[in-house]
C-alpha cells in the first residue's frame, strides 16, 4: 500500500514540476504568441472576486467546527457505553433479577427507537431526494434554453427517476404511454409537460378523489358530532391520515420538516373545527333557533370543516408533486378546489338523498 | 288534462336546442399565412390528418380536447362557397403515403377545406345545451405568390413604382436588372401606346421575376399574379411593369395623360389589376378571419445569402399590414371579423437538430419583432414556434473527434439519399456580416419520412402545440 502512494505521490510532483517549468519558460522567453480567439476567457476582477468570495463561502460552510460536535458525540457515546458496562457489570453481580429486567427493557427500547429512527431518516433522505428533483425540475422549466448540461441531468433521466420513486404498478403502463409520446425532438420543457400530464396527472386524478372522499367524511362527521372536542379529534385523525395517503401516492414518506409545515395546517383547520363549534352553540342560543336550526348549522359547519380539509389535501398534493404547476403550459391543469367542491356536495347530498 | 304533454315538451326543446346549437355554434377561420414554398399545403395537409385521424396512436399530448378526452372525432365537411375548388387534400396525403414520399404539389389556384370538429365542452356555456358541440374550421390554401399583392391596395401607381425602383436599384436585383431599366428608360411616357412593346417589356419584367424568385431565393415579388397567373395568362391586365422615371417626368402631365398615352395605359391597368384581382382577392378571402398562423421558413434563407434574408423580413412586414388585428367581441365577431390570436412558425424545425429550435424561434422573434411590437398594443395573443407539419428526419446522436453530437437522418429530396447530418447551428440572432462569411450553415432539403403504419397520423412537430393555441381556447 505504502508503495502505491509513493507512486501516486511521485506523479503529483512530477505533473506540477512540469507545468511549473513551462510556466517559468514562458515568462522568461517573452515570444509573441497567437490565441485562438475562442479560448479567451473573461478575467475581470468582478469576476474574480465572485470566485473568490464563493471559495471563502465554501470554506466557511467547511470550516464549521463539525469536528466539535463530533467529538461531543463520541465522547458522550464513549460515556454511555462505559457507563452501561459498568452498570450492567455490577448489577449482575449485585441484583441478577432486577439487573436483568432493566437489560429487557432497554434492548426492547432500544429497538423501537432504533426503528423509527430508521424510519424518519429513511423518511427525511427520501423528502431531500424528492425535494432535489422538484428543484431540478423547475430549474429546467424555468431555464430559457435547453441547458441540460448545467443542471446535470436530463429531463428524459429526470422522468425515469420520478417513475421509479412512484409506487404501484399503474404508473408503469403510464409510463409506457409517456415514453410513446415523448419524440427526440421534444426540449426538456416538453419533456416534463408530456411526462407531467401523462404520468402524474392519473395521479392526481386518484389523489383529488381521495381528497374528496376524506373531505366528504369530515363534512359527515363534523355535523353528526355532538362535542367540539370530538370534532377537533376527528379532524386530526382524518387529516393526518389523508396526508401520508396523499403524499404516499407520489411515492413520499412524508420527512420530519415538511410534516411539521404541514401539521401546523392541520392545527388551523383545528381551532377552526373547535372555534366554529362554539360560535354556532353561542349563535343558535342567541338566536333561539329551533332543532332543524341547529342541524342545518351543523352541517353548514361539517360542509366548513370539509372545504378546510379538501384546501389541506389540495396543499399536501402540490407539495407532493414532483413537478409543479408553475410552468406556463402546465397551469390549466392544476387541479381547482371547485372539482372537489363539487364532488363533495353531490357524494353529500347523494348520502341525504338516500336517508331521507 | 295536462295542457303541454312531456312528448310534446321534449320535441320543442330538442328543436329549440338545435336552433340555439347553430345561433352559438363556433366556427374558426383559420388563415394560413405564408410566403411560397414556406410549406402550406404540408401544413393544411398535416394539421387535417391530425384531426380528422385522431386515435390513439396520435402525438397529440399538447391538444387540451385530447388530452383531456374530450375530442371525439372530426370530418371533412361540404364547404360554404361552392365556387371556390375544394381543397386536393386525398392527393396531397396520396403523395405523402407512397412507398417513395413525395411532396404535394405546389398550389396554383385558391382551394379551401371545411372540417367539422366535435367535442364535448367542458366549462363553456355551451355545456348546458348540449353534451356534444361541434366547431367549424374553415381554411383556405392559396398560392403564396399573391399574398405579396395585398400590400398593392393602399398604394397608387406612382408609390409602387417608386418602391419597386428603389428595390431594383439595389443588389442583388440590380445586376440583373439593367437591361430591363434601360428599356424602361428609352419609353416616352407620353407617346401613344405599343401594345406589342408594352408585352415584350412586361414580359421581361416577368422574367426578371422569376429569376428573383427561384434563383435568387428572394420574398419580395410584386406583382404576384405575374409568376403564377392562374387564369389571367396573357391577358392585358397582367401586360404592365413599374414605370422607373418618374423623376424626369412632369407631375402634372402625369396626372392629366390619358388613357392614350402610354403612362396613362400602364396606370390604367394598374389600377385595374388592384381593383380586379387583387381586391377581389383580398374580399373574398382576406376580410373574415379570427386566427392566423405566419408559416415563415427561415432555413432557405439562411442558405441563399444576406440579401435574401432581408428580403424575407420586408416582405412579412408587408404582409402583415395587410390584416386586421384586434380583440374580438360578440358584435365584431358578427360584422367586422378580427384576428384576435397570431401564431409565428418557424417552418422545416426537423431539417435542424432539436437543440437549434429555440435559435430559430429567437430568430424568427427577431424577424418580426417590429411587427410584434405594434400588434402588442392591439392586445393581441401571439406566439412562436418551431414547426414541422410533416417531419422528414429522426434524431440521434454520433461521435464526432470524440465528442457526442446531435445528428439528424433522411433522405434527400434530390438523389434520394439517405444522409445523416449535422447542419450547423441556426444563429439565434440576425446574422451580420461576419457570419455570412463563415457561412457556416447548410441545409439539405429532405423528402417526407416513410409511412409504416397505415392507421398512424403523419409524424410531426408541435403541431398538437399549435392546434392548441389556434383552437384550443375556442373548445372548451
Amino acid at each position: 500500500m505504502s508503495e502505491v502512494k509513493g507512486k501516486y505521490q511521485q506523479q503529483i510532483l512530477f505533473d506540477t514540476n512540469s507545468e511549473l517549468n513551462v510556466e517559468k519558460q514562458l515568462l522568461a522567453n517573452h515570444q509573441q504568441i497567437v490565441f485562438n480567439n475562442d479560448d479567451w476567457q473573461v478575467d475581470d476582477q468582478d469576476t474574480r472576486n465572485e470566485l473568490e468570495k464563493i471559495k471563502n463561502e465554501e470554506k466557511l460552510v467547511a470550516s464549521k467546527p463539525r469536528w466539535l460536535w463530533r467529538t461531543i458525540a463520541l465522547l458522550f457515546t464513549g460515556l454511555v457505553v462505559v457507563e452501561g458496562f459498568d452498570y450492567f457489570t455490577q448489577g449482575f453481580i449485585n441484583s441478577p433479577f432486577t439487573t436483568g429486567l432493566v437489560a429487557a427493557i432497554s434492548v426492547c427500547i432500544s429497538i423501537v427507537a432504533g426503528a423509527s429512527l430508521f424510519r424518519e431518516l429513511h423518511g427525511l433522505r427520501q423528502y431531500k431526494r424528492q425535494q432535489i428533483i422538484k428543484n431540478q425540475v423547475s430549474d429546467l422549466l424555468m431555464g430559457q434554453e435547453n441547458d441540460s448540461d448545467s443542471i446535470g441531468i436530463s429531463a428524459f433521466d429526470l422522468c425515469n427517476k420520478i417513475s421509479d420513486s412512484l409506487p404501484g404498478d399503474l404508473e408503469y403502463i403510464s409510463h409506457q404511454n409517456w415514453q410513446d409520446c415523448i419524440q427526440a425532438e421534444h426540449s426538456e420543457q416538453e419533456t416534463l409537460i408530456i411526462y407531467s400530464r401523462n404520468v402524474l396527472s392519473p395521479l392526481d386524478q386518484k389523489a383529488i378523489k381521495e381528497i374528496a372522499k376524506f373531505s366528504t367524511e369530515s363534512v359527515v362527521l363534523v355535523a353528526l358530532s355532538p362535542v367540539a372536542i370530538i370534532d377537533m379529534m376527528i379532524m386530526l385523525w382524518r387529516n393526518l391520515r389523508m396526508i401520508d395517503k396523499i403524499s404516499g401516492l407520489y411515492g413520499l414518506k412524508l420527512g420530519y420538516w415538511s410534516r411539521i409545515k404541514l401539521i401546523k395546517q392541520v392545527f388551523v383547520n383545528m381551532v377552526y373545527a373547535g372555534a366554529s363549534e362554539m360560535i354556532v352553540d353561542v349563535g343558535a342560543d342567541m338566536l333561539g333557533a329551533d332543532l332543524l336550526g341547529k342541524m342545518s348549522g351543523r352541517l353548514a359547519q361539517g360542509l366548513g370543516a370539509g372545504m378546510l380539509t379538501a384546501r389541506l389535501g389540495l396543499r399536501v398534493l402540490k407539495l407532493a408533486r414532483p413537478i409543479s404547476y408553475a410552468s406556463p403550459l402546465l397551469i390549466n391543469d392544476e387541479p381547482k378546489i371547485g372539482e372537489i367542491r363539487k364532488a363533495i356536495i353531490s357524494q353529500v347530498s347523494a348520502l341525504i338523498k338516500n336517508k331521507a | 288534462m295536462r295542457l303541454i304533454n312531456s312528448d310534446k315538451f321534449k320535441k320543442v326543446k330538442h328543436k329549440a336546442t338545435g336552433m340555439l346549437n347553430r345561433v352559438i355554434d363556433q366556427q374558426v377561420n383559420l388563415a394560413v399565412t405564408g410566403l411560397s414554398r414556406s410549406g402550406k399545403t404540408a401544413f393544411i395537409t398535416s394539421l387535417v390528418n391530425q384531426l380528422v385521424n385522431e386515435n390513439s396512436n396520435s402525438q397529440l399530448s399538447f391538444f387540451n380536447p385530447v388530452y383531456e378526452g374530450r375530442f371525439i372525432a372530426a370530418k371533412r365537411v361540404p364547404q360554404k362557397h361552392f365556387h371556390i375548388a375544394r381543397f386536393d387534400y386525398d392527393t396531397a396525403i396520396y403523395c405523402l403515403e407512397q412507398p417513395q414520399p413525395n411532396w404535394p404539389e405546389p398550389t396554383v389556384g385558391i382551394s379551401e377545406i371545411r372540417l367539422a370538429i366535435r367535442y364535448r365542452p367542458k366549462n363553456s356555456l355551451l355545456k348546458y345545451i348540449d353534451d356534444i358541440a361541434t366547431l367549424y374550421v374553415d381554411i383556405t390554401d392559396y398560392p403564396g405568390e399573391w399574398l405579396l399583392d395585398l400590400p398593392l391596395l393602399d398604394q397608387t401607381f406612382e408609390e409602387w413604382s417608386e418602391q419597386m425602383k428603389a428595390l431594383l436599384k439595389q443588389e442583388p436585383r440590380q445586376q440583373y436588372a439593367k437591361h430591363f431599366i434601360t428599356s424602361v428608360k428609352q419609353l416616352d411616357p407620353f407617346q401613344a401606346p405599343n401594345e406589342e412593346q408594352l408585352k415584350d417589356i412586361a414580359h421581361e419584367y416577368t422574367q426578371l421575376l422569376h429569376h428573383f424568385r427561384y434563383k435568387l431565393g428572394l420574398s419580395v415579388i410584386q406583382p404576384g399574379r405575374f409568376i403564377l397567373p392562374g387564369d389571367l395568362d396573357n391577358a392585358p391586365i397582367l401586360q404592365f411593369f413599374p414605370y422607373l422615371n418618374f423623376d424626369d417626368i412632369d407631375a402634372n402631365a402625369y396626372q392629366n395623360a390619358g388613357e392614350d398615352t402610354l403612362i396613362g395605359m400602364l396606370r390604367a391597368r394598374f389600377i385595374e389589376y388592384k381593383e380586379r384581382v387583387v381586391r377581389k382577392f383580398y374580399q373574398e378571402h382576406f376580410l373574415r378571419f379570427d386566427r392566423q398562423i405566419v408559416l415563415a421558413d427561415c432555413l432557405t434563407p439562411l442558405n441563399k445569402g444576406p440579401d435574401s434574408f432581408a428580403d424575407l423580413q420586408l416582405a412579412i412586414s408587408l404582409i402583415l399590414e395587410s390584416f386586421s388585428y384586434g380583440k374580438s367581441n360578440v358584435l365584431t365577431r358578427l360584422f367586422s371579423p378580427k384576428i384576435d390570436k397570431l401564431l409565428f412558425a418557424a417552418t422545416k424545425a426537423d431539417h435542424v437538430t432539436p437543440e437549434q429550435h429555440d435559435n430559430l424561434v429567437s430568430l424568427l422573434n427577431q424577424l418580426v419583432f417590429q411587427t410584434k411590437k405594434q400588434l402588442s398594443f392591439d392586445n393581441l395573443t401571439m406566439k412562436t414556434l418551431a414547426i414541422a407539419g410533416v417531419k422528414t428526419t429522426t434524431v440521434g446522436k454520433t461521435t464526432h473527434q470524440g465528442k457526442l453530437m446531435p445528428v439528424i437522418k433522411g433522405t434527400t429530396l434530390n438523389d434520394n439519399k439517405l444522409l445523416t447530418l449535422f447542419p450547423g447551428s441556426v444563429p439565434a440572432k440576425i446574422p451580420n456580416g461576419d457570419y455570412w462569411q463563415q457561412n457556416p450553415f447548410k441545409f439539405v432539403e429532405f423528402a417526407p419520412q416513410v409511412k409504416t403504419d397505415p392507421c398512424q397520423n403523419l409524424a410531426h412537430l408541435r403541431m398538437d402545440q399549435v392546434l392548441q393555441f389556434l383552437l384550443g381556447d375556442k373548445m372548451k
